[in-house]
């Protein structure tokens, strides 16, 4: 997966680029960010991360999520949600790399140069994000494969893990005569 | 039967994530794991009477109640870094254990015997002069007998039945996989833990026994390293984790042991060596680390598959390791994994809607993989254990041109079986094929010779790790000898996947099994004189 250190190494995102970047977009406001209700203690994600990673997910998972308002909203929370619980679930070092790919993706500059998404995660479209997520996946660099590789496990366990999902696929989950087992 | 076990008050359990203050435990054998070697060892060597301590950094999981056959609560539980563990660059992701029992607990139950032709070679190469197929038979013979590997009878579920049917008509050969299973309901949820204690992994069956015999098992506990007193191993110092096993929670607990066993599988026993910084003169340890780098074949079937039931690996083909010389291009062994959504989903390639679109067809999909047999070629050193910051290990495996070559190769064999058995559509899982893949075995061929072989493009995995601690007559060329013996130091023995010098070029529990039998048999001779008839 990216680190911030590796992406240094690489000269793609020296601290002189994303000084000039500073100067030309001027001074730095937060972005705005995605609604995603706090009903839950998340463990590891803060706003930004859970903001970009609704986007990232909701572009991922076109078509999968069920379709009317309230339930397309529950599911994409759900999904961040389990995106939590994944990276929560994960070794101290690897954990940390998974940041580091969120701050990418979350500092307003990296997210512009390396990213390449012009707009707050709020307000990006999908097919902007489907833009970024194509140019990191056949990258000729691998450590933006990576990055791509990561979200892309992350996401996708984080729904098809969630029962949910599996009304979708033909997948009945489970046999239920193990439950007499379980409860015995 | 934990639960039985516990409730006994006869089984001596400690979770070390409930520690509060050191503890400090006395033993003649520490074993660090309890996984394929770490359990027939504690068996072996609690029967001779020895008092053994196990070490595990995982947790105790009730076996049947435990296990709920949920993709979200087994892969963090049950798997080293929640099944995601990966190599240094990240392109290979490797499905290991860490919970008592180990990988036995969540693996398919494949039961090969080591093959003669892997046999040779490191009797060729390696000095290992007993390691004949008639010597290690009766060592197979009874791990079989112990831990029930039978012929299975049950008929193969769709997918499995699509390589037979695949195989028969593009002319290989294929055979029937061995099991060790008792009572098997044919659930097709091993990965996950059997509900039902059918399989018999260490955790129903040598652990529980050398539990009954008196043996300590510390659990939630990292072995941190192996101490020493001048030339002797004389022990283990771990580091007691926090319930999650992700953290050490502060706690330090020791034990003190006349002699230390080694095993935590070929990625953790190696790094474990190399924190403890022990002597290293040929600077091998850690080196020719084998992984059986696996890629993967999803076919679309005009049937119902329904890859998650029935028992995940019931037939396999060796044609491509028969056929060919070992230490030839790269030959490959074929199988198929079981299907289960949250793996699926991670393996097949894209996002959004045409992502969606191959996962609407879940239950007519179809998975075939070719399993790499490396470490026979002077292209195929392996990869390397090493330490990240942390201390934790880290697996550094580029892949060869060599063997770039055969997973190109094994996509092809792939595609046309998969074909050949009716599949309407075939995607080798790889970034630059369409999700869709493939309609025709000759549209395939061209696709496949035309794919760029590249890291984090094509998807490779892998759930066999084996090496970084090799066995050698002469120190010069391996880290143990023979007997799982350290070269460099006394007390100190490895028995686990770690021991072996080139992969098996086959699912390697039963490798493991029969090679401890046979080690911890002669270890417990020169400690307690006395001949142990293994199985008890």
């Amino acid at each position: 997966m990216l680190t911030r250190r590796q992406l240094l190494k690489t000269g793609l995102a020296g601290a002189a680029l994303l000084g000039v970047a500073r100067l030309a977009y001027g001074p730095i406001v937060p972005d705005g960010q995605y609604a995603v209700p706090e009903v839950a203690r998340f463990k590891v994600l803060d706003a930004e991360s859970r903001t970009a990673l609704a986007a990232i997910g909701r572009v991922m998972l076109k078509g999968a999520l069920p379709q009317g308002k309230a339930e397309f909203d529950a599911a994409l929370q759900a999904v961040v949600q389990g995106c939590d619980t994944a990276i929560s679930g994960l070794p101290g070092t690897v954990q940390d790399e998974v940041k580091e790919l969120l701050s990418i993706l979350n500092g307003r500059l990296s997210r512009r140069w390396l990213v390449g998404v012009m707009s707050p995660w709020d307000q990006a479209g999908d097919d902007e994000i489907a833009h970024f997520l194509s140019r990191w996946r056949y990258s000729s660099l691998s450590l933006l494969r990576s990055g791509y590789q990561a979200l892309h496990q992350i996401v996708f366990a984080a729904w098809y893990g969630n029962p949910q999902s599996w009304v979708g696929i033909g997948y009945d989950g489970p046999p239920k005569f193990m439950e007499g087992y379980w409860n015995a | 039967m934990i639960a039985e076990g516990l409730a006994s008050g006869k089984w001596d359990v400690r979770d070390a994530s409930s520690f509060m203050q050191p503890q400090t435990v006395e033993a003649d054998v520490a074993i660090v794991g309890t996984g394929a070697g770490g359990g027939v060892a504690a068996d072996i060597l609690s029967q001779a009477g020895l008092k053994v301590v196990m070490i595990e950094e995982g947790a105790l999981r009730y076996a049947s109640k435990d296990f709920k056959l949920k993709e979200a609560e087994a892969y963090p539980t049950l798997y080293q870094e929640s099944a995601g563990r990966q190599t240094r660059d990240k392109g290979i992701t490797i499905l290991q254990g860490r919970t008592v029992g180990g990988s036995t607990t969540v693996n398919w139950t494949s039961s090969f015997r080591t093959p003669p032709a892997t046999l040779q070679f490191w009797r060729e190469r390696y000095g290992l002069a007993d390691m004949s197929v008639d010597a290690m038979a009766p060592w197979f013979g009874r791990a079989e007998k112990r831990l029930n590997v039978i012929d299975w009878q049950v008929e193969p579920n769709v997918n499995n039945k699509v390589l037979m049917t695949g195989a028969d008509r593009v002319g290989i050969h294929w055979s029937r996989i061995r099991r060790n299973v008792n009572g098997c309901l044919n659930l097709g949820y091993c990965g996950m833990g059997c509900p039902a204690n059918a399989k018999q992994s260490m955790l129903v069956t040598t652990v529980p026994a050398a539990l009954n015999r008196g043996a300590t098992l510390l659990t939630h506990a990292r072995a941190e390293r192996v101490l020493l007193e001048g030339e002797r191993a004389v022990g283990v110092e771990c580091l007691a984790m926090d319930t999650a096993g992700l953290y050490p929670n502060g706690i330090r607990v020791t034990v003190r042991a006349k002699t230390v066993l080694l095993a935590g599988g070929a990625i953790n026993t190696p790094a474990l060596m190399l924190r403890s910084k022990l002597p290293d003169p040929h600077g091998l340890i850690g080196k020719r680390t084998f992984l059986h780098p696996v890629n993967i074949s999803g076919a679309v079937m005009p049937f119902k598959v329904e890859g998650w039931s029935g028992a995940p690996q019931s037939i396999y083909s060796d044609h491509f390791l028969d056929t060919q010389p070992i230490d030839g291009a790269i030959g490959y062994k074929l199988e198929v994994p079981p299907l289960h959504p949250v793996l699926t989903a991670i393996t097949m390639s894209g996002f959004g809607e045409k992502h969606r679109s191959v996962m609407a067809r879940f239950d007519r999909l179809q998975v075939v993989l070719a399993l790499l047999r490396d470490g026979f070629h002077e292209q195929s050193p392996g990869g390397t254990v090493g330490l990240k910051g942390d201390g934790t290990p880290l697996l550094d495996y580029p892949i060869s041109d060599y063997v770039w070559q055969g997973l190109r190769q094994s996509y092809l064999t792939m595609a046309e079986l998969q074909f050949a058995a009716g599949a309407t559509r075939v995607m080798p899982i790889h970034e630059d094929v369409a999700a869709d893949g493939y309609s025709s075995w000759a549209e395939a061929k061209a696709g496949i010779l035309a794919l760029p072989m590249e890291l984090l493009r094509a998807k490779i995995v892998s759930a066999h790790v084996m090496g970084g601690a090799g066995m050698a007559a002469r120190p010069e060329d391996g880290v143990v000898d023979g007997g799982g013996k350290f070269h460099a130091l006394d007390g100190l023995y490895v028995m686990d996947g770690s021991v072996f010098p080139t992969s098996i070029g086959a699912n390697p529990q039963l490798s493991v099994y029969g090679l401890t039998a046979r080690n911890a048999s002669r270890l417990a001779q020169v400690l307690t004189g006395r001949e142990v008839a293994w199985p008890a």
